[in-house]
C-alpha cells in the first residue's frame, strides 16, 4: 500500500502535459510549468488534456519563450510555497532576496526581444491567462513611452495619425483636463 | 509572423523599428488598458493624453476600468513628469484639480468602474467644496463596482452657530466592495433612515450591501435631523475595518458577523463592537493615554476564550489592559516606547508581568532608554510558549546595524526558540546585544 502511494506521488510529480503550437510543434512540459497558465489549468481540471493541448493562437517560436518563462517562474512559485510563513514580513530572509534578484535578472533578460515578439508575448499571455507574464510585458510597453511626446510614440510604434488637425484640436479640448 | 531583425532589438530607443506594422493599435482594448494603467504615474490623466495619438486611441482611455487621480501639492506641477510637449498650450487657464477630476468623470463612458481613487493635495482645499465630493460620490454610486478611495484635505466650514455646514453624504453604493475615506477632518453625514426603520440600524448594509472593507481616517461623523447619537454600522458582508482619528460625539456601534480584521487608532468616542469572527485586532494609542483603550468607553463583545490569530498593541497600560481580554493569541505584536523616566520603566515592567500566551512574539522598540537586554528578557519570561521571536529596533536605538525598510531605519532579527530552552534564547539575546 505504501509503495502504491509513493508511486502515485511520483506519477503526480512527473505528470507531463503536451502543448501543441499553431504550427503543430509539440512541447512536453511538467504540470507545474503548464498550470502557470490559468487557461491550461482549467483544461487539466476538466480532464481534457489527453492527446495534448492544441494552442491555435500561439506559434512555436512564441510558445517556446512562454514555456521558458513558465519554467523559471514555476520553480519560483514552488520555492514560495516551501517557505510558507504566517509572518507578514518574513520575506526578509537573505535566501529569498537572492532568489528574487535572480528572478528579476531573468525577467529583464527575457524582455530583450524585438517589438513584434513582445506584442506576440502579450497576446499569448492574455490567451493563456498567465498573469505574471502579462504584467511583465505590458509594463515593458508602458515604460517604453515614458517621457515621450505623442509624435515620438507614433513613430516608435508605427501608429499612423489619421486625425485631421480639426479633430486633433477637438480631442485636445475634450481632454484638456488631462493636459492641464 | 515575428521578425528577428537587428534594428528592432531596442524598444526603448526612438528608432523606427521592426516590420513597420502598428502592433500596439491592433491590441484589444482591455490589453491597451493594461498598458495604460501601467504608465509611469498610472493616473487617468496619463492615460487620457494618449487620446491624441490616432482615431483608434481617441476613446480607449474613456473605458479605463480603474480611474486614479493623484494630484500632489503645488498645483503648478501636479501632473508629475508630463513632457512639455504633452502639456496644455494655455497653461495660464489651469483649472483646480477638483474641477479637472469632474471633467474627467464627465467624459468617462464605461458603464462600470473597478476602482475610483481620488487623492488631492492639501493646497487644493480652497477650491474644493462639498459639491465636488458629492458629485464624485454620485459617480461612484452609479458606476463603481469594486473599490472607492477618497483622500481630500479639510475644507468644511463651520458657521457662526458652530454647526457644520458642508457635510458629505454617503450615497447608496450597491456594488462597492471597498471604501477608503481620508477626509482630512471633514464631516461625513448620515441621514436618518426612512420612516419605520429602527434607529440607524442596517445603515451600512442598506447603503453598501457588498462592502467587505471599510477604512475611515480623519473623518468627523454627524447625524442629521436630531437623530440619536448612535451610529450603527451593521454589515453582514464587512470583513476588514480600519478606523483612524474619528471625531464623533455619540457612540459608534459595529455589528459585523463576518469581520476578521480590525485596525483602530485614535478613537476617542464610545465604540462598541460585536465581531464573533475577529481574527486580527490592532489598536494603537500613539503614546497618548487619552487615545488608548478604555474599558468603559470601548466595548468589545467577544466570547470568553476567544482566540485571536494576531493582536497588535502598544505595550502601554491601556494597550496591555486590552490584551488581558484575550488569554491566548497566536501572534502578539507589542510596540514598546519607554523613555528614561525610571517610573515609566517600572510601570512598563509591572504592566508586562502577565502577557497573553502566544506562539509568535513580535516586539517593536520605538524607544527604549533602559537596558535593552533586560527589558527583552523580562518580556520573554512571561511567554513560555513562544516559538518564534521577532525584534525590531528603530534607528534611535544607538549602535545598531541599520537597514532601510519602508523609509524607516529598522533593524530586525528573528530568533527561533525550540523546546523553551532558556539558555538558547539567553545566548541569542547576548549575541544580539553585543553583535549589533
Amino acid at each position: 500500500m505504501a509503495s502504491a502511494g509513493s508511486g502515485d506521488e511520483k506519477a503526480a510529480a512527473a505528470a507531463m502535459i503536451t502543448l501543441i503550437s499553431s504550427d503543430n510543434e509539440k512541447f512536453e512540459v511538467t504540470e507545474a510549468t503548464a498550470t502557470l497558465s490559468q487557461t491550461i489549468r482549467h483544461m487539466i481540471e476538466d480532464g481534457c488534456t489527453d492527446g495534448g493541448v492544441p494552442l491555435p493562437n500561439v506559434t512555436s517560436k512564441i510558445l517556446a519563450r512562454v514555456i521558458e518563462y513558465c519554467k523559471k517562474h514555476a520553480t519560483a512559485a514552488a520555492g514560495e510555497e516551501g517557505s510558507s510563513s504566517s509572518f507578514s514580513d518574513a520575506a526578509f530572509l537573505e535566501v529569498d532576496r537572492a532568489f528574487l534578484e535572480e528572478l528579476e535578472e531573468f525577467d529583464d533578460a527575457f524582455l530583450e526581444v524585438d517589438r513584434a515578439t513582445l506584442f506576440d508575448l502579450i497576446l499569448a499571455a492574455n490567451y493563456l491567462d498567465i498573469k505574471g507574464l502579462l504584467n511583465l510585458t505590458c509594463q515593458k510597453v508602458a515604460d517604453s513611452v515614458k517621457g515621450k511626446t505623442p509624435e515620438q510614440i507614433r513613430e516608435m510604434y508605427n501608429i499612423v495619425n489619421d486625425l485631421t488637425p480639426e479633430e486633433e484640436a477637438e480631442i485636445r479640448r475634450e481632454t484638456q483636463w488631462a493636459f492641464e | 509572423m515575428a521578425t528577428d531583425r537587428g534594428d528592432d532589438g531596442e524598444i526603448d530607443g526612438c528608432s523606427i523599428g521592426g516590420d513597420g506594422r502598428d502592433h500596439i493599435s491592433s491590441l484589444p482594448d482591455h490589453l491597451l488598458h493594461s498598458i495604460l494603467l501601467r504608465l509611469p504615474g498610472g493616473t487617468a490623466a496619463d492615460a487620457a493624453r494618449t487620446s491624441v495619438l490616432s482615431r483608434r486611441w481617441r476613446r480607449v482611455w474613456a473605458h479605463l476600468p480603474d480611474l486614479l487621480f493623484y494630484y500632489r501639492g503645488d498645483e503648478s506641477d501636479d501632473d508629475g513628469d508630463a513632457p512639455p510637449t504633452l502639456a496644455a498650450s494655455q497653461c495660464g487657464a489651469r483649472r483646480p484639480a477638483a474641477s479637472r477630476v469632474g471633467a474627467a468623470l464627465a467624459a468617462h463612458t464605461a458603464p462600470s468602474v473597478r476602482c475610483l481613487d481620488i487623492s488631492l493635495p492639501c493646497d487644493s482645499s480652497r477650491h474644493l467644496t462639498e459639491g465636488h465630493v458629492s458629485s464624485w460620490l454620485r459617480f461612484a454610486s452609479r458606476h463603481v463596482a469594486g473599490e472607492l478611495r477618497l483622500a481630500v484635505p479639510p475644507f468644511c466650514n463651520v458657521n457662526n452657530e458652530g454647526e457644520v455646514e458642508d457635510v458629505i453624504l454617503l450615497p447608496i453604493c450597491e456594488r462597492v466592495t471597498s471604501i477608503g475615506f481620508n477626509l482630512g477632518g471633514n464631516t461625513l453625514g448620515f441621514r436618518p433612515p426612512a420612516a419605520g426603520t429602527r434607529e440607524l440600524e442596517d445603515m451600512l448594509s442598506c447603503r453598501c450591501p457588498s462592502l467587505k472593507k471599510l477604512e475611515l481616517e480623519w473623518v468627523s461623523i454627524a447625524l442629521q435631523d436630531g437623530a440619536t447619537a448612535v451610529l450603527s454600522l451593521c454589515s453582514g458582508s464587512l470583513e476588514w475595518l480600519q478606523i483612524v482619528a474619528i471625531q464623533f460625539d455619540g457612540r459608534l456601534q459595529v455589528a459585523a458577523p463576518k469581520l476578521r480584521t480590525f485596525h483602530g487608532r485614535i478613537i476617542p468616542c464610545e465604540f462598541y463592537m460585536a465581531a464573533p469572527m475577529l481574527a486580527e485586532f490592532c489598536w494603537h494609542d500613539n503614546n497618548c493615554d487619552y487615545n488608548g483603550y478604555h474599558p468603559t468607553r470601548h466595548l468589545l463583545a467577544v466570547a470568553a476564550g476567544h482566540r485571536l490569530r494576531r493582536l497588535e498593541i502598544d505595550a502601554s497600560s491601556s494597550g496591555l489592559e486590552l490584551m488581558r481580554r484575550f488569554k491566548t493569541v497566536h501572534e502578539l505584536d507589542l510596540t514598546v516606547h519607554v523613555t528614561q523616566d525610571i517610573q515609566e520603566y517600572a510601570r512598563f515592567l509591572e504592566d508586562t508581568n502577565i502577557l497573553a500566551s502566544c506562539e509568535v512574539l513580535v516586539v517593536r522598540f520605538t524607544k527604549m532608554e533602559h537596558t535593552f537586554t533586560s527589558a527583552m528578557l523580562h518580556l520573554l519570561k512571561q511567554c513560555a510558549r513562544v516559538r518564534k521571536l521577532v525584534v525590531q529596533l528603530s534607528s534611535n536605538m544607538e549602535g545598531r546595524r541599520q537597514c532601510m525598510i519602508h523609509g524607516f531605519f529598522v533593524i530586525k532579527f528573528e530568533v527561533y526558540i525550540n523546546n523553551n530552552k532558556y539558555e538558547k534564547y539567553n545566548m541569542n539575546l547576548d549575541d544580539i546585544s553585543t553583535e549589533y
